[in-house]
């Protein structure tokens, strides 16, 4: 029996029933990375020119707060400096320990340059959507790793990854979560969670533990693929109830996460 | 042959570019800019000014790379898309006949609300019903109504260039016409 149809109707449902077969049984995989690898440049170029309009117009809305920010910061320079030298000597002898003690250095380990080529969230707003990096399993990378800005600061960490590009949840996302610690004299632990893509919780402090504003939040490594001591940012607020059995600390990102086109993947 | 081979390779390119325009570009800019979706506004022009046939052809490209470039389910975008502009078809057909502001404007609105449901839905049931159904999050009607108002926006303009285009070239046709 001889099927004649020019139904385009029924080409165009054929087509498209046909493509995600073959998408889900990865036939298609290999044109998807083709695509995926020629449209990278232009994709990624794309991202940093909205990512520049975006930056420069918060840098106009900020100008103005920032004469006033200027005189706080020279103030606060100031005593800086004399804390430099305090962690100078500190540092120096912090690292005759670590040699003494045979620890890892801090950079033991590999990163993997990756070039931001989109933001995605289905209805959601710029601050809450993931982002999207040009790497992905084919460069190495898996979920759980974490993702570092260009200073080194923790913004996120790989939740999916496809052979060529790899999707991250900023730490500011609700539900992106991470091992950290205080670095404070305890090396107070908790879990890190996201509040509406502006700041971080830092949750499960036991109440006894005293959390000062200022602190600096660093990964605790407690979580097999991200190491410790990559700086998430600094206490900003404590919340703590004494019927509550934990109290919690909002973390304020030193970074500005809008702004992103390159990012490093920690590789342990 | 050869014109519809350029016509196909025209739709092709427009359809890819749009696509990673909306896909990269857009959600990057600040404010309300980053709910402009220049495929959608596409697509519904074409669906009003050229027909059902020739916007499902656009969805399966458009769609696709959106598709392929997503970590979304693969197919929602294509689906959302077709599922709606088939719903924007119908009443284009049945009930708004006249081609005029108010029809495109109708058919903006028509088309965004059913596209946005549809993709929330399935987002919904392809994740398997885990959390909230976004119909019920302040965000996705903020998204909604960012769309519905950046196509409206887009319809008007369009509609001003049109009569702006035709204004200035009626009389030479008119004149024309009556030498002949």
């Amino acid at each position: 029996m001889k099927i004649k149809t020019k139904n385009p109707w029924v080409i165009l449902v054929v087509v498209f029933l046909l493509l995600v077969l073959l998408h889900f049984i990865n036939v298609l995989q290999p044109v998807e990375r083709l695509f995926f690898k020629a449209i990278k440049p232009i994709s990624s170029d794309l991202y940093s020119w909205g990512s520049n309009i975006s930056a420069s117009h918060e840098e106009k809305q900020e100008r103005e707060g920032l004469v006033i920010e200027i005189e706080k910061l020279k103030k606060e320079l100031a005593s800086f400096v004399i804390d430099k030298a305090n962690y100078q000597e500190i540092e120096a002898e912090n690292k005759k320990l670590k040699d003494q003690l045979e620890f890892v250095s801090n950079h033991d380990f590999n990163t993997v340059l990756a070039n931001v080529v989109a933001k995605e969230g289905i209805f959601s707003s710029s601050e809450r959507r993931d982002l999207i990096i040009d790497r992905g399993s084919n460069s190495g990378l898996r979920p759980e790793l974490a993702v570092l800005s260009e200073d080194g600061i923790v913004v996120g960490k790989i939740v999916e990854v496809l052979a060529e590009s790899s999707r991250i949840c900023l730490t500011t996302s609700s539900g992106c979560q991470l091992a950290v610690s205080l670095q404070n004299k305890n090396q107070t632990q908790g879990l890190s969670d996201g509040r509406l893509g502006l700041t971080i919780e830092m949750n499960y402090i036991p109440q006894l533990e005293k959390i000062d504003k200022g602190d600096i939040v660093v990964t605790s490594g407690l979580s097999a693929e991200i190491p410790r001591g990559l700086i998430i940012g600094t206490v900003t607020d404590v919340r703590s109830e004494s019927n509550e059995v934990w109290q919690s600390a909002v973390i304020e990102p030193i970074l500005n996460f809008n702004n992103l086109t390159l990012v490093s993947v920690v590789i342990p | 042959m050869i014109q519809r081979i350029g016509k196909i390779i025209i739709l092709i390119i427009v359809a890819i570019s749009l696509a990673l325009i909306q896909f990269s570009f857009f959600p990057s800019l600040p404010g309300l800019a980053q709910y402009f979706y220049p495929g959608l506004i596409v697509l519904i022009f074409i669906l009003f000014f050229s027909g059902l046939k020739l916007s499902l052809y656009f969805i399966l490209i458009f769609g696709l790379v959106l598709d392929i470039l997503s970590f979304q389910f693969f197919g929602i975008y294509t689906i959302s898309m077709a599922v709606a502009v088939i719903i924007a078809a119908f009443i284009l057909q049945n009930f708004l006949t006249n081609k005029s502001l108010y029809t495109l404007g109708a058919t903006i609105l028509i088309f965004t609300f059913s596209y946005n449901i549809l993709l929330a839905s399935l987002d919904f049931i392809f994740s398997g019903f885990v959390g909230t159904l976004a119909i019920s999050q302040l965000s996705f009607w903020k998204t909604l109504l960012y769309q519905a108002m950046w196509g409206l926006l887009a319809a008007v303009s369009l509609f001003h260039l049109l009569v702006l285009w035709f204004n200035r070239f009626k009389p030479f046709f008119l004149e024309n016409k009556e030498t002949m």
